[in-house]
């Protein structure tokens, strides 16, 4: 078994009680993480790229892992995902959308623009702590995987 | 007296004209078809009076068989031609009866007048061209030109002027006469009643070019609907789930601290359930209202949008005063046709929008007025123009999106423009917003259909 690391997450979202759910639930997964949140697209670029106000909180090295929300303001979650791809030193970060939309354009658009996973936001009770737990170990554990990590320092 | 005289024979001759030749319903201005019909039965009249003079003499004169000949063969070409009219061969059957007119003219000037005199048979090559190109009053006056210059050649002749071949100068010129002004009248009639066939033809593939054009824009407004339909689901869908998440996941939580024996955090959760309760409560009911808006409830009438407007400034008093936002309306607007309540939602939503989004303008102004007037297609456009905050021009669509806020700490549900659409398009109007930017201002374009003639007649 692997050593056990913190998984740096940051959660995109801008709907203020989505995200009070979303940190809760980070906080109680059995993974350890550090967790920064943003609530528009604009200001989860600036936090990708240490600039402007998120310059402080942002530590040197990209986030681990991108919870990320589609409809946002200033700029929209696809455009973030589309940016972030298109962005050399960003294109290997793990994002995964995390929205209340089960459209199949929305579903099919994030895929095409290479989201690693889509996620609903779950609407019944108890499951959204669940889900994340198990994303979080998912990614731990691809972390933990040699290749991803040449990856990512590369 | 003389004057009375004269409109009564008036009169009476355009009963007879209007018995023998019943008007043709056509596009055509009413006065032309009725000038154009009355030439013609003038020249039938003329022609008659003409046939029976030459009738009379023909019986008092030594007849010869070269000018019998010569009548028969017309007879037929201008018979042969009647049929071709009747099959609807016009244009071959005017060919023909001008072509024999032509030939026998040719025939009998060589015989009556000599080689020599081809000046007549030769005028008669206009009146043949005309006929071909169906131009019927200049047919009409060539053939009158041909019989006086026929008349002047026999009146010459007899005078001694001319030495024709053969002595016959006058006959030849009643005959000839007799002949033209027949076929010109035939041709003129056929040309009138074959135009009038022309003319439903046309009339008819108009008509079925604007229902193909009708249909054409009711399956695009079909279309347009339902990709409106969609959009509206999908915003449905996914702004109506977002308050569940909330609510479900706050009282999973609760339900965990509960369990667990921690109550501090309850009332906090609880009051996030009922907020987000509450919000999808108000979700459903602006739904219901944008679906109700869709159809218009009453039938569409005459609607005076000054009138509305003025009401809206009584309605809408305070909220200008509150916003510090004077309201003008710049010129006449015209009376537009439609649903008056729906309408007067469409622009107190437009004006309330205006109030909202001052962006600290220090003196906000929303101005309405009338821009564009197109009789031709009967609508007129409204410019709802403010000094306010204005938008991102890339937004121009998105503002019109159901529950779409362009930031997200803007007051309402964002559902104020997407009523305002819906209820124009209902009224199969048009709307668009456009601005230079953030800060520049903005200005919505609205267009309504205006009442039908009858209706502004009524009203």
């Amino acid at each position: 078994m692997n050593e056990p690391q913190i998984l740096r997450v940051l959660v995109v979202e801008d709907n203020a009680d989505h995200a009070e759910l979303i940190l809760a639930a980070l906080g109680e997964s059995p993974v350890k993480v550090v967790v920064a949140h943003v609530s528009d697209g604009q200001e989860a670029l600036d936090y990708l790229h240490r600039r402007g106000a998120c310059s402080a909180a942002a530590g040197e090295q990209p986030p681990d892992l991108v919870l990320l929300d589609l409809g946002l303001p200033r700029i929209d979650g696809l455009e973030v995902l589309r940016y972030i791809r298109a962005t050399p030193q960003l294109r290997a970060l793990p994002v995964v959308v995390l929205t209340t939309s089960s459209n199949d354009r929305d579903v099919l658009a994030a895929y095409a623009h290479h989201c690693n996973s889509y996620l609903l936001k779950p609407t019944d009770c108890g499951s959204l702590s669940e889900l994340l737990a198990t994303v979080l170990r998912y990614w731990t554990a691809c972390n933990c995987l040699p290749e991803a990590a040449a990856g990512e320092t590369g | 007296m003389i004057w009375q005289a004269l409109s009564r024979v008036e009169r009476s001759w355009r009963r007879l004209v209007d018995r023998f030749l019943p008007p043709v319903a056509t596009g055509r201005a009413a006065g032309e078809a009725d000038s154009s019909r009355l030439l013609v039965s003038v020249l039938l009249m003329v022609c008659l009076v003409l046939v029976a003079l030459i009738a009379a003499w023909q019986l008092e004169r030594q007849r010869s068989h070269v000018s019998d000949a010569l009548m028969l063969c017309l007879l037929a070409s201008f018979g042969l031609a009647l049929r071709l009219v009747g099959r609807g061969r016009a244009r071959l059957a005017a060919a023909l009866a001008l072509t024999s007119s032509w030939a026998v003219l040719c025939a009998s000037g060589v015989w009556a007048f000599g080689l020599t005199d081809v000046a007549l048979p030769a005028m008669l090559l206009p009146v043949m061209i005309a006929g071909l190109l169906q131009h019927w009053r200049a047919v009409a006056l060539l053939s009158s030109l041909s019989i006086a210059a026929a008349w002047c050649m026999a009146w010459a002749q007899a005078a001694g002027i001319l030495t024709p071949r053969a002595a016959l100068p006058w006959p030849a010129a009643l005959d000839l006469s007799g002949f033209l002004v027949v076929g010109t009248g035939l041709i003129l009639v056929y040309g009138d009643h074959l135009r009038g066939q022309h003319d439903r033809l046309a009339a008819e593939q108009l008509e079925r070019q604007r229902v193909e054009a009708e249909r054409e824009a009711l399956i695009a407004q079909l279309a347009a609907s339902n990709e409106a339909l969609e959009r509206f689901a999908y915003s449905v869908s996914h702004d109506l789930k977002s308050p569940l998440v909330t609510i479900t996941g706050f009282a999973s939580r609760l339900g965990t601290d509960l369990s667990s024996g921690r109550a501090d955090r309850a009332e906090r959760y609880l009051d996030r359930i009922s907020h987000a309760a509450g919000h999808m409560g108000s979700l459903l009911d602006e739904l219901l209202k944008l679906s109700r808006a869709g159809r218009v409830l009453q039938t569409p009438q005459p609607v005076d949008l000054g009138d509305v407007l003025t009401e809206l400034r009584a309605l809408l008093q305070t909220r200008l005063e509150a916003a510090g936002m004077a309201l003008r309306v710049d010129g006449y607007l015209p009376v537009v046709r439609g649903d008056r309540q729906r309408l007067l939602t469409v622009f107190q939503n437009l004006i309330e929008n205006a109030t909202k989004f001052t962006g600290g303008q220090a003196q906000p102004t929303v101005t309405i007025r009338c821009v564009e007037l197109d009789m031709s297609v009967n609508q007129a456009t409204f410019a709802v123009t403010d000094n306010g905050q204005g938008f991102d021009p890339a937004e121009g669509e998105r503002i019109f999106g159901v529950f779409q806020q362009l930031r997200p700490q803007d007051d309402g549900l964002g559902i104020g423009l997407a009523l305002v659409r819906r209820i124009v398009e209902a009224h199969a109007g048009r709307i668009r917003a456009e601005s230079d930017g953030v800060g520049q201002g903005a200005c919505f374009l609205v267009t309504l259909p205006l009442p039908c003639a009858d209706e502004v007649a009524l009203s």
